[in-house]
């Protein structure tokens, strides 16, 4: 049985008469201890497939699949009372914006202690928070606890979060763009510290990410993400060394290379569409430096080739990449 | 660093002032309330500080005694008001939808009615005396509490500390009210220290029109009624407890800026 088990997944927002669709045909499986990468630009719709396996989409957003489930768990089934006893306990998430992802007027200690509060009957329930602080890599970890969030570094609220989704250990962690917010060399430290944790503990994490520089890093395994479409996935070494979806190609080639000078940064050419332009056949042919007539009519199919999946008629060739 | 303004500077005098002339009353007056203690209408001196009245009984005794029924009426409307306000905005604020709708509504209609009116027509089926009019005051305080509450949930309810409350499965109760309601804070109190003003200034037209105190307890917006009759023969009279109701207001009302310019510093 899989950790986390994802059929067909299609997340849309009914308004009025028509519906906008944000994920379709998303599948996926997640073993325990697995890293996977989900990349794509904004509104790919990577953050609403992550709030939806946890269930916090907003109530007006429709969810159907035909297996969504957690450790042999049905989600789609849960209602609110159930899933907040397995939230931060078997699956957790961190936030973007670690500024932003703290009560600001609850001692940060407090917070972590919240978790606690809530799933377990812990009794030295401040030792333990202690405890995971230091894990994390907070030094003074008995000083930090009672101090607000606005005292601390965008660094150290983002291992304080990660301390937060992490102390009840759960199987699954659904990292949303978790480094984005912080400088370079903060980031680092982060992906390591959640590498580490998810070698000692097993948790598998769903890491979410528009750059492939950090994803590359973190992650085994990766899916492309476009306009709710999967559009290539398989493991990453795989996919930077052989990009065969000319939108994989695009966005590797976007990522600023040292060695390459006097060269302007590829762009891939236009922009998203929004949710209620969205092109027939397929969705990124508007864009796409290889359409033809036949991506403006159909719908690629999603095709298995040993490790990788890929939704492309006209895969890119070698000499193109 | 904080600024601290003139207005809040001399808000809080005026209201810590007005706080121990209530608390002292409570033990010493001059001479008492109800004792004639010299002849009808004497102006200002040295022996009686605000002159004395209609039936010669001490002035500054008298408003001193008064401040207790301001500080009493303020604190009582302002509670309910609070309570009720910030228990109905709240749900209106985080449910949304149908309660929101319900909610809203009912203090829209509210709102669309004349405080006084409302006090009066109060007052005149549950019987007069300051403890309904107090209540009939709270009542009519309600829906600017829960507009501000709701308004505040709205706004926090989208905050990414909420969503990440949810995500580790905090209880909606716990996320109202320990993750929500004290980051909403400031302007309610902002809107609480008005709202004292506002009551006070009520309390007294109920006062004036006999609804409110009932004699021969003292009240400042009695005592203005009361020296209508003698305005042009004896205007000391009529000055002391118009004087002491529009510091008052006025007092509230600066410490209610004071504190709501120092929230927007940050």
């Amino acid at each position: 049985m899989s950790l986390l088990e994802v059929r067909d997944l299609r997340i849309s927002f009914p308004e009025g008469k028509k519906t906008q669709v944000a994920v379709s045909e998303l599948n996926f499986t997640m073993e325990p201890g697995d890293i996977l990468g989900i990349v794509g630009e904004s509104g790919s719709g990577k953050s609403v497939t992550s709030l939806s396996i946890m269930g916090l989409t907003s109530p007006s957003t429709k969810i159907e699949a035909q297996k969504l489930e957690y450790d042999g768990q049905n989600l789609l089934a849960l209602d609110e009372k159930d899933f907040r006893k397995i939230r931060g306990r078997s699956m957790s998430m961190i936030f973007q914006e670690p500024m932003s992802a703290l009560n600001p007027l609850l001692p940060v200690g407090r917070q972590i202690e919240e978790v606690l509060e809530t799933h377990s009957e812990e009794t030295d329930r401040m030792g333990k928070v202690i405890a995971i602080m230091k894990e994390v890599g907070l030094p003074r970890a008995e000083e930090l606890y009672h101090q607000l969030p606005y005292e601390l570094s965008g660094g150290m609220l983002q291992r304080i979060l990660i301390a937060m989704a992490m102390i009840l250990r759960p199987g699954l962690l659904i990292a949303d763009e978790p480094t984005t917010a912080l400088d370079v060399t903060v980031q680092a430290q982060i992906l390591r510290l959640m590498k580490r944790l998810n070698t000692q503990y097993g948790t598998a994490i769903l890491f979410i990410s528009h750059d492939f520089a950090v994803i590359r890093d973190i992650c085994k395994q990766v899916m492309v993400l476009y306009l709710g479409y999967i559009m290539e996935a398989g493991p990453v070494d795989q996919l930077i060394k052989r990009p065969m979806n000319p939108y994989t190609l695009g966005l590797l080639k976007s990522i600023p290379r040292p060695k390459v000078k006097n060269q302007p940064l590829y762009t891939i050419p236009g922009r998203v569409p929004s949710l209620d332009e969205r092109p027939s056949g397929c969705p990124f042919h508007t864009r796409c430096f290889k359409a033809q007539e036949r991506c403006r009519r159909e719908l690629p199919p999603l095709t298995e080739s040993g490790e990788c999946k890929l939704r492309c008629f006209y895969p890119v060739e070698d000499e193109e990449r | 660093m904080k600024r601290v303004s003139w207005e809040l500077r001399i808000g809080l005098v005026l209201v810590l002032l007005l706080l121990l002339m209530c608390l002292v009353s409570f033990f010493y007056t001059p001479y008492g309330t109800n004792q004639e203690v010299a002849a009808k209408y004497q102006p200002p001196s040295s022996t009686f500080l605000f002159g004395t009245d209609n039936l010669g009984r001490d002035v500054f005794s008298r408003i001193m005694v008064g401040s207790q029924t301001v500080f009493l009426v303020g604190f009582i409307s302002v509670a309910i008001g609070l309570v009720f306000g910030v228990l109905l905005g709240s749900v209106a604020g985080f449910a949304g939808k149908w309660a929101d709708e319900i909610i809203m509504r009912l203090m829209d209609a509210m709102m669309s009615f004349p405080g006084i009116l409302f006090a009066l027509m109060y007052v005149a089926v549950f019987g007069f005396g300051i403890f309904n009019a107090t209540v009939a005051l709270g009542i009519m305080a309600i829906p600017k509490f829960a507009r501000i509450t709701r308004s505040g949930f709205m706004q926090v309810k989208q905050e990414p500390y909420i969503d990440m409350a949810r995500s580790v499965g905090v209880p909606k109760i716990r996320i109202m009210f320990v993750h929500i309601l004290p980051n909403i804070i400031s302007p309610l109190i902002v809107a609480a220290s008005m709202g004292f003003a506002t009551a006070i200034l009520a309390e007294a037209g109920l006062s004036y029109l006999g609804l409110g105190v009932q004699p021969p307890d003292p009240s400042w917006g009695r005592m203005l009624k009361d020296s209508q009759n003698s305005f042009l023969s004896a205007p000391h009279y009529a000055l002391a407890p118009g004087l002491m109701i529009t510091l008052t207001v006025l007092g509230f009302n600066l410490l209610g800026d004071g504190i709501r310019d120092i929230k927007d510093v940050k």
